[in-house]
Formats: structure tokens, C-alpha cells, sequence
């Protein structure tokens, strides 16, 4: 716990020297694109007092200057699967961005969605030293939160705490200063595989940049995604992406669940290509262009030219109809939305004030996805967009940008984190003491 | 039969090569863009002019375009002055400053040094200051305030006519010229002249009689009197003695008297000096009379 600890507070400090250099890139590492947004920051906002409406609430203190998408190589299921072409997909994006913002950027803020992530919700108490609370009492009872045990080679990528309990009032978000005799605090944990967080350090210090901060795909899409409201009474973000699916439920503006479905969009292209016996690019195509998940009468008279390269005219010449088509992504889509159902009953969202689902990502812009994710998730689900961010490109609006866009805002405003907080004095001396003597007894 | 169609181009790969990403970071880090943008142009554009210059015959050509397209500019009949125009001064004044400054008109503009030819005319005696300008006209206009000469001051080497400061204005061949003046004599005189005029319009009422002042030890004043006779003033306010001494002479007409001296140096003790005859005189009288004197 007290590396990662430790490294944690080394990327918050990156960060911090970063936003005092002013320019600081995020990097979305998906499955299917990487995508790079250089960030200028320029101090606080600047007050618009006479548009006579405030701009987006305080988040408007950076601008994009620079963007940039590359298709993604070596990557699968959101994790570094091929480090070389990992990092060349890297360079590709982080080059382009650097050549439109025309500055050099030397701070990384990464996401990414693989690493099989994991939630844990733990509990901490402490009884209160003085009548009021202090900030080292939060520290002190971030501390005392029992951490379970979540395998060896575990990573903690996010551990924010959700919600103080204050003798017995429950629901603070911010206790310091007020009286009492015991805190509690809930916390949320978020583990990843290790070596991912390791093979994405190792790759980004391969591209001559710092890591000034690592977000989980999921948290940074349903900060873009989902309003404020949603995000306050309770809403799951499903973000349907490349490789994966990932799911995370927010609640009072802070994300208590996160997990993810191994199944995304490269597998419905993957099974049109199987089924329709067509290469994956030519697949891909067929999909963005004449995918759909609900058939109508009118689809099974449109017919698809397929194509093909190989010289036999009976097969370069095939077509299907889009109803064939609907018939093979729709089972894939059926699949993964069933299987975000389930993370959804396990992480019990239906015991949530609100039912709110918001889908997002590349691969919620399957025409009908709507209907189809409201038949099997629930009624209130709609199709969200990531906000809009100053300097943003057109082309970086869509869906499939909602976590770019969401580890921007992230990289502008993060929430505090355990390792925001000191860590309990009483425990440093003790340890530096003991590493005092023990250098003394190796030495003489 | 081989197949004819295309061939699969070879993809061309959009990553950069670890080298390359690194040069192009090098190219954005803010020094190094700045060296290029602005110290690179800057380099190449004063080498070039460096290698022109290296040969002197282009030197010498280059100087000589110059001086030739210099030279025009200053012979424009725009930059031409032609002529020169005095004023607030006398005739003969005109004509000396005509021939000191020695201008053969027309002259260019560029070659008028107006500061050297103020110190110039500034220098002349009767000249106080000078104001220089070239008007619109091509013409020098030289505005001269004259220096009034207030008194005739003796040296050791003749007459002079002095101003308020003590400048000295012009000689005077000979002092009925300027009988209207005063006549100011002695070492340091001239650096006291106001406070001698001062004294002169106080002695108005004995103007006749008053041939001028001498100035004594370059401390106080004497007032020389026709047949020889004299005031010494002190050092502090002789005005006021001298005015004493003129009401006594209205009163007690103590200048009317036999008397070659009148010494007020110590103000407190003022002495007189009778002639010889005067003495004598009043010896016989206090022998007879001895009230008589006092």
C-alpha cells in the first residue's frame, strides 16, 4: 500500500509541475484508436460576467491546443499487448498533437480500460483526537481503512473516498472543521493488473515523456458523459468501446462501481468478418457504414456490395443483404449488453435512487442500439455525448472521444484521492527511525 | 496465370521513428525554436553582409555611393540657406557679427553648425544672448539681445563700458562719450556693479559734485568728489551711510565746508578731515572762542 502510495503522490506532484508549465498532454490508450489531446493551462477562468451565464462551470480554465488519433496498434482488450507498436501508435499521437500545438509537452496524464479492473468499497474509523476535524484526521481515517486483500500483482489506480460519517450523520462529502468524536469514511478502490500500469510506464518513458497521472477508462467516459444531475442522483455510464466494455456507477459524484466487460466493438467486426468471410478493414467498413442492430422489411432489400480482392469474380462479387448483416452484429451486441447487465446486477444498481443509464463510446453509434440496450437494461437508458471543451476539434466531439474528453477534464480538476491527504504522522518517524538504525548496524 | 491485379502497395507506416520524435521534441523545446527561428536568420543574414564587406575596394565603393547619395540630399534647394537676417541689434554690430561669422550664402543647411556659431557671437562683448534658427524662407535668423551698458568703468588699460553684471559691452575711447554714465573704478568693481548703481541714485542729490566710485580693497566703496575730496563707506550698508551723509549735507551742508575727507568706516565713529586752511582757521577761532568748535 505504501508504494503505491508513494508513486501516487510522485504523479500528483508531476501534475502539478505540469499545470505550472502550463501544457500537459492526456493520452486515451483504447483498443482501437489513441488519442491525444495537448492541454494549455492558463491559470482561473476568466470571469464572463457579461454573457450573463458562466462558462461551463469552472471547467473551462484549459484549452485544447493540439489533437491528434492514430489507429491503434499492439493493443488488445485495453491493455499493451505488443509493446513496440504500442509505442509507436504512442509516438504517432503524441507527435501529431505536439505538431498542431507547437510546443513540446513533457507531462502524460494516461487511461485506459483493461487490466481487469476491480472495485472494492472499504470502511475506515477513527475515534478523534480533538472535538473538531482536522485534516490530518482525514488522513488518519483514509489510513485506517482495512484494505482486503486483492491479489498479488494488484494495483491500486484509483482510491477516493466516497462519503464521511461523522458520529451519526451519514452523506458529508467534506467534514473537515466540523465537531464530533468519531469519523468514518467509505472508500472506494479501484485495483488494476499491475503489469499494465508497469507496461504503460515503461512504454510512456520510451516516448520521452513523464506520467503525471493515470485514470481507469470508465471513471474519466461518465465524467464527460454524464450531466451533472446523473452524476449526483446516480447513473451507470456503459462505455462501448474497441476492445472492451466498460461499466462505472456514479452516485453522488463519485464513482462507488467500476468493471469491465472483455468484449467491445473490434468483435462485431470481427464476427462480420468471419461471417461474411471479408478481411477486418473491409468488416470495419461495412459496419460504419451499414450497421444496425434492428431489422426492418426495407433491410432485406438493401443489398451490400462486399467485395473482394482475390481475382475470382463469384467472389468479388458478393452481396448481402443489410438484414444479414443486422443478423450477425445484433447476437454480439445482445451479448455484451447482457453481460454489462449482469456487472450491473452484481454491482447492485438496482437498489439506486436512480436508473439512469447513459451509453457512450464508438460503438454506441450503432444505429437502434438505443431500443435494443433499453429492452435489455432498463428503460432509462439514452445515448450520451462527451461535453463540449474549449478549442476541442469538431472531430474529437463524438462518442468515441468521451473518455479523451473525460481524462481532460480529469487532468483540470481531479477529485482528492487518498494521496491527496498526509499520511498519519505518528507512522513515518517510527519507520525513518528504524531505517536510521538499521543503516547504523549494517554500516559499523 | 499470374494474377494482374494490384499489387498490395506497401502500407506506409505514419509512426515516426524513435529519432526522428525525438528531433522534432528537440525542435519544440522553446530555446531551440527560438535559436532557429530568430538567431539562424540573423546568422546567415550578417555573415552575408560579412563576406560582402570583407574586400575593401567594396568598402571604398560602398562609401563613396553613400557620401554621393548623402551629398545630394544636401544639396536640395530645400536644405539651401540664403541668406541671414539680424535683428535687435545696431548697425555696426550687424557688420561685425556679418564678418565674424563669415557664412558666404547660399550655405546647406547640413553644414550650419548653429551651436558653434552661438558660442560665437556669445562670445562678442555687447552681445548677451543669441537665439538661432533657419526659417522657412532659407534664411538664418539671428535674434540678438544686446547687453545695456549701465556704467564707464576705469581699468588699468582705459575705459570700458560695462553692463548690470559687470560684462563688459565695448571700450570708450574717452569718458565725455558717456558723460550720462557713472564712472566705477578699482579692483572687483565691475562684480559689484549694481551694488555701486545703487549707491549712485543715492547720492542724486549731491550729483554734481560726485566724480565716481572707487571700489577699495575689493570690500567697500569710496566716493571721489571734485577737488579732491572723498567718502569712504564701510563694508556693511554704505547705502544707508551714504544716506546719512546726503541728509547732513541738506542739513548741516557739511560738503559745502572746507573739508577733503569724510570717513565713515566705522559707522559708529565717523571722522572728518579738514584742509590746512580749515584747521588753521579753527584754531584761531577756538583760541579766541574755545565754545567755538564743538
Amino acid at each position: 500500500m505504501k508504494n503505491i502510495y508513494e508513486s501516487q503522490r510522485a504523479m500528483r506532484a508531476m501534475r502539478k509541475a505540469a499545470m505550472q508549465r502550463g501544457v500537459v498532454a492526456v493520452l486515451d490508450i483504447g483498443t482501437s484508436k489513441v488519442a491525444c489531446l495537448v492541454l494549455r493551462f492558463d491559470g482561473p477562468e476568466l470571469d464572463r460576467e457579461v454573457d450573463g451565464l458562466r462558462s461551463m462551470v469552472g471547467r473551462s480554465a484549459f484549452r485544447v491546443i493540439g489533437a491528434a488519433t492514430t489507429k491503434s496498434r499492439g493493443i488488445r482488450f485495453g491493455e499493451i499487448d505488443a509493446m513496440q507498436e504500442a509505442e509507436r501508435a504512442i509516438r504517432t499521437a503524441i507527435q501529431a498533437a505536439q505538431k498542431m500545438a507547437d510546443v513540446r509537452v513533457d507531462h502524460v496524464i494516461a487511461c485506459f480500460s483493461g487490466g481487469r479492473p476491480r472495485s472494492y468499497g472499504l470502511e475506515g474509523q477513527v475515534n478523534l483526537d480533538s472535538s473538531v476535524v482536522l485534516e490530518s484526521d482525514i488522513g488518519r481515517v483514509l489510513a485506517a481503512c482495512d484494505v482486503p486483500d486483492f491479489g498479488a500483482g494488484r494495483e491500486v489506480l484509483h482510491a477516493q473516498p466516497v462519503n464521511f460519517t461523522l458520529d451519526h450523520r451519514s452523506g458529508m462529502s467534506d467534514p473537515r472543521g466540523q465537531y464530533g468524536n468519531n469519523l468514518s469514511t467509505d472508500l472506494h478502490l479501484l485495483t488494476i493488473d499491475g503489469t499494465m500500469l508497469h507496461n504503460l510506464m515503461h512504454c510512456l518513458k520510451r516516448c520521452d515523456l513523464e506520467l503525471a497521472g493515470v485514470a481507469s477508462s470508465p471513471y474519466v467516459s461518465s465524467i464527460s458523459s454524464l450531466v451533472e444531475d446523473e452524476q449526483e442522483l446516480g447513473a451507470a455510464c456503459l462505455d462501448l468501446g474497441g476492445g472492451t466494455t466498460s461499466l462505472s456507477i456514479f452516485l453522488k459524484k463519485h464513482m462507488i462501481f467500476a468493471d469491465c466487460v472483455r468484449m467491445g466493438g473490434d468483435h462485431v467486426t470481427s464476427d462480420i468478418s468471419m461471417g461474411l468471410q471479408v478481411p477486418l478493414s473491409t468488416a470495419e467498413r461495412i459496419k460504419t457504414f451499414y450497421g444496425g442492430v434492428v431489422a426492418t422489411g426495407m433491410d432485406d432489400r438493401e443489398m451490400i456490395e462486399i467485395g473482394g480482392d482475390t481475382g475470382d469474380w463469384e467472389h468479388d462479387r458478393r452481396s448481402v443483404s443489410r438484414a444479414e448483416l443486422i443478423g450477425i452484429m445484433r447476437p454480439r451486441v445482445e451479448e455484451i449488453l447482457e453481460e454489462a447487465r449482469a456487472l450491473l446486477d452484481v454491482a447492485g444498481f438496482d437498489s439506486l435512487p436512480s436508473q439512469k443509464i447513459v451509453l457512450t463510446g464508438g460503438a454506441s453509434q450503432i444505429p437502434g442500439l438505443d431500443g435494443l440496450a433499453s429492452r435489455i437494461l432498463g428503460h432509462q437508458v439514452r445515448l450520451g455525448r462527451p461535453m463540449r471543451v474549449q478549442g476541442l476539434p469538431q472531430a474529437a466531439t463524438g462518442p468515441a472521444f468521451a473518455s479523451t474528453v473525460g481524462l481532460s477534464l480529469f487532468a483540470a480538476h481531479p477529485q482528492d484521492e487518498w494521496w491527496d491527504f498526509e499520511i498519519p504522522a505518528e507512522r513515518t518517524p517510527a519507520r525513518s527511525l528504524r531505517k536510521a538504525v538499521k543503516w547504523f548496524k549494517d554500516n559499523w | 496465370m499470374l494474377a494482374l491485379g494490384r499489387r498490395p502497395a506497401s502500407r506506409h507506416d505514419p509512426a515516426p521513428s524513435l529519432w526522428s520524435y525525438r528531433l522534432q521534441r528537440l525542435l519544440l523545446t522553446p530555446g531551440v525554436k527560438g535559436l532557429i527561428r530568430i538567431g539562424a536568420p540573423v546568422l546567415i543574414v550578417f555573415s552575408i553582409a560579412a563576406l560582402i564587406l570583407a574586400d575593401q575596394e567594396r568598402r571604398v565603393a560602398l562609401r563613396e555611393q553613400v557620401d554621393l547619395a548623402w551629398s545630394a540630399v544636401e544639396q536640395r534647394p530645400e536644405f539651401a540657406v540664403r541668406g541671414m537676417e539680424i535683428q535687435g541689434v545696431s548697425p555696426e554690430l550687424d557688420t561685425q557679427i556679418r564678418t565674424i561669422l563669415g557664412l558666404d550664402f547660399p550655405v546647406s543647411s547640413f553644414h550650419l553648425d548653429l551651436d558653434s556659431l552661438r558660442e560665437k557671437l556669445e562670445s562678442l562683448g555687447p552681445v548677451e544672448s543669441v537665439q538661432l534658427r533657419i526659417g522657412g524662407q532659407g534664411l538664418l535668423h539671428v535674434d540678438i539681445t544686446q547687453r545695456i551698458p549701465v556704467a564707464v568703468w576705469r581699468g588699468a588699460d582705459g575705459l570700458r563700458l560695462v553692463d548690470q553684471t559687470g560684462a563688459i559691452t565695448m571700450v570708450l575711447p574717452e569718458r565725455e562719450a558717456r558723460a550720462d554714465l557713472p564712472l566705477v573704478a578699482g579692483t572687483g568693481a565691475r562684480t559689484h556693479i549694481a551694488e555701486a548703481l545703487s549707491l549712485i541714485e543715492a547720492a542724486a542729490p549731491i550729483r554734481e559734485q560726485v566724480l565716481g566710485l572707487l571700489r577699495v580693497g575689493e570690500r567697500r566703496w569710496d566716493i571721489l568728489l571734485d577737488r579732491g575730496r572723498r567718502i569712504m563707506l564701510p563694508v556693511e550698508q554704505p547705502l544707508s551711510i551714504l544716506e546719512t551723509i546726503v541728509v547732513l549735507n541738506e542739513t548741516r551742508d557739511i560738503l559745502l565746508r572746507d573739508v577733503s575727507l569724510i570717513d565713515y568706516r566705522i559707522p559708529d565713529r565717523p571722522t572728518v578731515r579738514l584742509n590746512d586752511v580749515a584747521v588753521s582757521e579753527l584754531r584761531r577761532i577756538t583760541a579766541i572762542n574755545p565754545e567755538a568748535g564743538q
